[in-house]
């Protein structure tokens, strides 16, 4: 398999000169073409958190009740609570195989910067995790009994949410880093963090399927994806700096 | 005496709390004095096998 | 000129013998003031109009929870000075905090679902402060899980200090998302904590414990904190001379 490899594409060898070097920015959007381009040539890797998501919101309707009416209740807190879960999924292989394989380590010891290439990555996981997530709400709740009026606001909600949960899970993934098998212990640092964009997401859905106005708690979920794309990656460069020394 | 026990009919809360309290603090004590006793045997055994070689 | 008493606690021998002679200037200073705050709450307090004497649980439950939140914000601080400065005992001191914050925490919970019985007619209620507290004791999971995680004590340091640097940043915002969650479904909330006019016999006791239970973990962070030193300075020359028969 033909590796694209990030190291060849945007660093220069020892010899060649600095001033030839490519910019932080061309590096990130590089890691961010070859992370998608990956994905996308293992499909399963790009379907299972859907199908995941999808078998969640069936245990509610299973395990509770088939009435539409009273899955409505519970729509919201039904997606939110399988948005979280999906979103851990994957997490722990976010930066491995590019630690094992050299390329941070690399990239580390050229003395620049590793949140370009970290919000890079992260930024490819929403695109393959968050986003599908975001656009597979809107059916799940449909299946809940929730009415269409209420599913753009599903959409706009779970698509903020999920950005910063992207943002929470690269810190995880990247605390976790040197831990062998990480996953439970990835998923209790990172879920306390989460609460608030559960609150709020969740909130947000509710009111959207009451069909009262949910500016607000979508306000909020806007502000903590903003404040966690200036944090998060800073957070996670350190704890990975720390995890390949 | 016993008005003081009965706590106003509130003895079942208030009293399990005082204990809960004095136990945690009590393992507190306890785990610190653990904790420096071994590390102080390691250090000590670490000294010896050091001045042996 | 006013520094040199923080770089000489950042060497390892100095500040095993502060420590050391430190401890007894805590220990019974404490042990005094929670026996006077004892007494003075259990038996010279008189009983609440509203609360009758239920009320008294207040006094180990708010101080617990003070210490909670302290020790998690002590234990954030010195992570962040360890990390900028590189400073081992700093991690030292963080390492010593960490169990005594998660036991108080948990002493909270116990304490707060005592005292919700009598007052609530149930051990659990979704009240915004026990719920932020039960998330502060994943945090503290969570920190503890993750310094356990690694074999390498160093590593375990740095890690964790961002870890904890990231949870203190997220906090608050857990905490007024918690609330905010709280005021839109309006449980009841009926603890006693923040009444303006409390009588001096009965806040003077409040006031004792407080400072006690402050000193008492200034005591055993002491008697932890020459453990972790210790842990982290094996070989050292001074370590013979300190503990060597």
């Amino acid at each position: 398999m033909a590796e694209i490899n990030i190291l060849q594409a945007g660093m220069p060898s020892a010899a060649s000169e600095r001033a030839s070097a490519p910019s932080a920015v061309a590096v990130a959007r590089l890691m961010l073409e070859r992370d998608l381009r990956l994905a996308f040539r293992k499909a399963s890797q790009l379907v299972q958190p859907l199908a995941f998501f999808a078998m969640v919101t069936t245990l509610f309707p299973l395990a509770i009740t088939p009435e539409l009416t009273r899955l409505r209740h519970i729509a919201s807190g039904v997606l939110w609570a399988a948005a979280l879960l999906s979103s851990l999924l994957a997490l722990e292989f976010l930066f491995r195989d590019d630690a094992q394989d050299g390329t941070l380590e690399q990239y580390a010891l050229s003395g620049r910067a590793l949140t370009g290439l970290l919000s890079a990555k992260t930024a490819a996981h929403w695109l393959l995790t968050g986003l599908p997530l975001a656009l597979m709400a809107p059916v799940a709740a449909v299946a809940l009994g929730v009415p269409g009026r209420a599913l753009p606001g599903i959409l706009a909600s779970v698509t903020l949410g999920t950005v910063t949960l992207s943002l929470l899970g690269a810190v995880g993934a990247a605390l976790t880093l040197g831990v062998r098998r990480a996953g439970a212990l990835l998923s209790l640092l990172t879920l306390p963090l989460a609460i608030p964009v559960l609150i709020f997401g969740a909130h947000a859905t509710q009111l959207a399927i009451r069909g009262e106005p949910y500016g607000a708690p979508l306000t909020l979920l806007a502000a903590l994806a903003v404040f966690g794309m200036t944090l998060a990656p800073l957070a996670a460069a350190a704890a990975v700096r720390i995890n390949l020394e | 005496m016993m008005r003081f026990l009965d706590m106003g009919g509130y003895y079942p809360w208030v009293w399990p709390s005082y204990a809960v309290t004095l136990v945690v603090m009590g393992l507190n004590v306890y785990w610190a004095k653990r904790l420096l006793s071994r590390a102080q045997r390691t250090a000590l055994r670490r000294l010896q096998m050091q001045e042996e070689s | 000129m006013a520094w040199t008493w923080f770089h000489r606690l950042a060497s390892p021998p100095h500040l095993y013998r502060t420590a050391r002679r430190l401890t007894p200037w805590f220990a019974w200073p404490a042990a005094l003031l929670i026996l006077g705050g004892l007494i003075g709450g259990l038996w010279l307090a008189p009983p609440d109009y509203q609360q009758g004497d239920a009320y008294r649980i207040m006094y180990v439950h708010a101080p617990s929870a003070w210490l909670s939140l302290m020790v998690y914000t002590i234990m954030a601080v010195a992570g962040g000075i360890g990390l900028i400065w590189r400073m081992k005992v700093a991690h030292a001191v963080a390492a010593a905090a960490a169990p005594i914050g998660a036991s108080f925490t948990l002493a909270t919970l116990v304490t707060g679902s005592l005292w919700g019985k009598p007052m609530w007619g149930t051990y659990w209620q979704w009240d915004p402060r026990l719920t932020s507290e039960l998330l502060l004791f994943f945090l503290y999971l969570g920190y503890m899980g993750l310094r356990a995680a690694f074999e390498d004590l160093q590593r375990a340091d740095r890690v964790s200090a961002v870890l904890a640097v990231v949870g203190v940043i997220n906090v608050p915002i857990i905490h007024y998302s918690v609330v905010w969650w709280n005021s839109l479904h309006q449980g009841p909330s009926v603890m006693y904590l923040g009444k303006p006019t409390m009588p001096p016999s009965m806040l003077v006791p409040l006031l004792m414990m407080f400072l006690g239970f402050t000193l008492f973990f200034g005591a055993v962070l002491m008697v932890r904190l020459r453990g972790e030193v210790l842990n982290r300075e094996r070989s050292a020359r001074w370590v013979g001379e300190e503990i060597g028969a």
